[in-house]
């Protein structure tokens, strides 16, 4: 069967070297009547991919461009020791504990709100405020494949909520007239793709007086590229009020959680239907204020809650394997979390796999 | 074989070769271009026993080479390195109004993110629903021919609340809606110029009917008549049990999401039992009630997609539900699909001020 020359259907990878054609060839030879895609290794990374078509054909593709093609993969990514593991602990002691609020700029390695105001910055894992995630391990995929979430102190119950801050927009005025954001500082780099899926968070990054101020507009442009402004509705535009200013201990308010007892939505901004975000364009209040807001993109990863008596744990292979995540190059892993009761510290752990 | 016109630089001899062999692909395969572009995909109908031939542009990505989840959670694991899942948020609050125990609510028109959503003023009008009406979940860019599946989802209950006030979640496919219903005692017939765009066309049953609060309902109404059509295409079809005896609608504006039509101890809800062994509906043709009291009500044509079980608040850690490995549950979401939740509360403890549900989904 090996010495007969399959009829090859469809088209090579350009550029082979021989050796790797070799492979190619033999693997077509072995594809002969096996009517599955067959992935062909070659130096332990996929290089074309081939299918059996009958009649003694055989369908040569491109590889599937995934190093981690199912669990076991990912076993033998924990047998070889391509793990990443994370402990991490921030200070936590939020006046506004009943809020949703950002752990990005809490002790210890906090992440700063610096920078021309108003004007977007892009962040990767080399960031400064950024958990680390074991650097670029490109073209080898690393999935999350553990979370667990603790908490400190009294707190009944927090929700821990791990997300990937891709853009953000420091130093915004809380002003009656409209308010320009610049791109000068680069655009998203991360899931800026069509397919949706970033969120938009606005924290009190400076702090705020107390006179609440509600939005009139806020414009920015969604996954497709497009133009588009948020729908101003009766509840969820309220700056609420005596916002606690930031320190390494005190984290970043998100304003957004309106609703008629304040903190009941969010921590996220309500778009128009249909959108993701990928920038902001401009915002606009009816009300001046002091303090500064920092708009936030970002890509959501996980959600996890714990208390005292509980400590949360997700097993993303095993036991709660649809909520898998990819951890892509460049990742910036910050965190978010809504308090019951004043916390003292959040801390907990993370692993991912590569392969 | 179909028609493509192809030079031949650009790929014909590769796509006439692969259609010729077509009977015997297992599945549809694309021809690529010398730039490793998709020209065309090829497959073969079984039933007209002839190849076809698709422009390359509906091969969105070579990695959704034999699309679906034939291989479970293999494929799951696959699709989420590709970086090919999205994760949802909803998040709403209750204003710690306390529910009626053993009631279906609709939140729907709940404020939150996303937003509120919209009902049509235009009056027992047949409206199609899709991702992109106010009120539904960003479901982001349309992923055919992959296939989109609920993997993982999550519930919390975050602020105050008493014990035992944790909900049950529900969430469906809102697909056809006919909203701004008056109560009338004579009959109501629906304008039905618009059919529904999901499932319908390809006759997949499981369209149910939800009955909902819209706006101002200032009494108890009883419906005590609807006609649909089943989805086998049968008019005149009646649920199940109208009038219900009690337990209608409620007789105040909807402040806690919008309660949903149902029998008295929650009973029947929160769709409306179908007639017979119909297994779901494709319009509503008309209504009664039985008073002209004020207010509105709204029919909606939903799908099922899933159910989250909560836990008490403040006690142990959120409801979580692993949609992939349960595969009863591993649903599978349209592109278009309108998502909405719909939440069944045991007691009328004073639930926690903000719900929150992540909803992850994966598709190849």
């Amino acid at each position: 069967m090996f010495g007969s020359s399959p009829t090859i259907v469809g088209l090579l990878p350009k550029s082979l070297a021989p050796e790797r054609r070799r492979f190619i060839d033999q693997a077509t030879r072995s594809a002969l009547g096996i009517d599955q895609p067959l992935p062909v290794i070659h130096a332990g990374r996929p290089v074309a991919t081939v299918c059996g078509l009958g009649g003694g054909r055989v369908w040569v593709g491109p590889p599937l461009s995934c190093a981690v093609t199912g669990i076991a993969d990912l076993q033998n990514a924990f047998a070889s020791g391509k793990v990443v593991r994370t402990a991490w602990q921030k200070s936590d002691a939020s006046a506004s504990p009943t809020s949703w609020y950002d752990g990005w700029n809490l002790n210890p390695n906090p992440g700063d709100y610096a920078g021309t105001v108003q004007q977007s910055r892009v962040f990767t894992d080399a960031s400064t405020g950024s958990l680390y995630i074991g650097g670029s391990l490109s073209p080898q995929n690393r999935l999350l494949t553990k979370i667990r979430h603790t908490t400190s102190m009294a707190q009944p119950s927090e929700c821990l909520t791990l997300y990937d801050r891709i853009v953000d927009y420091p130093g915004c005025a809380i002003s009656l007239l409209a308010q320009s954001m610049s791109q000068a500082g680069g655009t998203a780099t991360r899931w800026n793709n069509t397919l949706g899926g970033l969120k938009l968070l606005v924290t009190a990054s400076g702090g705020t007086g107390v006179v609440p101020s509600n939005w009139t507009s806020l414009a920015y442009n969604n996954q497709h590229g497009n133009a588009a402004t948020i729908p101003i509705t009766t509840n969820n535009k309220v700056i609420t009020t005596s916002l606690p200013n930031t320190s390494g201990s005190q984290g970043a308010v998100s304003v957004w959680a309106g609703g008629t007892g304040n903190f009941q939505f969010g921590p996220f901004v309500s778009l128009a239907a249909g959108d993701s975000v990928l920038q902001v364009n401009s915002y606009q209040m009816d009300a001046a204020n002091t303090g500064s807001l920092c708009f936030v993109v970002l890509r959501l990863i996980a959600m996890i809650q714990a208390n005292p008596a509980a400590h949360a744990v997700y097993d993303y292979v095993k036991l709660y394997s649809g909520a898998l995540q990819l951890i892509p190059d460049g990742t910036c892993l910050s965190w978010l979390v809504r308090d019951s009761t004043l916390d003292g510290n959040v801390f907990g752990d993370f692993e991912m796999v590569y392969n | 074989m179909a028609a493509l016109r192809l030079a031949p630089k650009t790929g014909f001899d590769a796509v006439a070769r692969v259609a010729a062999v077509a009977h015997a692909l297992p599945h549809p395969l694309p021809v690529l271009g010398r730039g490793e572009e998709p020209l065309a995909v090829v497959g073969y109908s079984a039933r007209r026993k002839r190849a076809w031939v698709a422009p390359g542009r509906a091969w969105r990505r070579i990695e959704t080479i034999a699309s679906g989840f034939p291989n479970g959670h293999d494929d799951q694991i696959a699709a989420v390195a590709l970086g090919q899942n999205i994760t949802l948020v909803w998040s709403k609050a209750t204003s710690g109004a306390s529910p009626t125990a053993n009631r279906w609510y609709d939140w729907w028109p709940g404020d939150g993110d996303p937003t509120i959503g919209v009902y049509n003023n235009v009056a027992s009008t047949a409206t199609p629903l899709t991702d992109a009406t106010a009120g539904a979940l960003a479901l982001g860019d349309n992923v055919s021919p992959a296939l989109r599946h609920m993997s993982a989802a999550e519930g919390f209950n975050i602020g105050g609340g008493s014990a035992g006030a944790f909900p049950l979640w529900l969430f469906y496919d809102r697909v056809l809606a006919y909203d701004s219903n008056a109560f009338a005692t004579s009959t109501v017939n629906m304008t039905n110029t618009l059919p529904a765009t999901r499932y319908i066309a390809a006759g997949q049953p499981g369209l149910q009917l939800m009955v909902t609060n819209q706006l101002g309902v200032l009494a108890d109404g009883t419906v005590s008549d609807i006609k649909y059509t089943s989805i086998g295409g049968t008019a005149g079809r009646t649920p199940r049990g109208l009038p219900f005896t009690t337990g209608n609608l409620d007789a105040t504006t909807p402040t806690f999401g919008t309660d949903i039509l149902g029998q008295a101890g929650n009973t029947v809800g929160p769709w409306l039992p179908l007639q017979g062994t119909d297994t779901g509906a494709k319009s509503v043709q008309s209504y009664t009630t039985t008073s002209t009291t004020a207010g509105l009500f709204s029919i909606a044509l939903v799908k099922e997609l899933g159910v989250l079980p909560g836990f008490n608040q403040n006690t142990v850690v959120p409801s979580a539900q692993d949609l992939l490995r349960q595969y009863a549950r591993f649903q599978r979401v349209l592109d278009g699909a309108c998502i909405g939740v719909a939440l069944y509360w045991p007691s009328s403890n004073s639930p926690a001020t903000s719900l929150h549900v992540r909803l992850q989904m994966v598709w190849k």
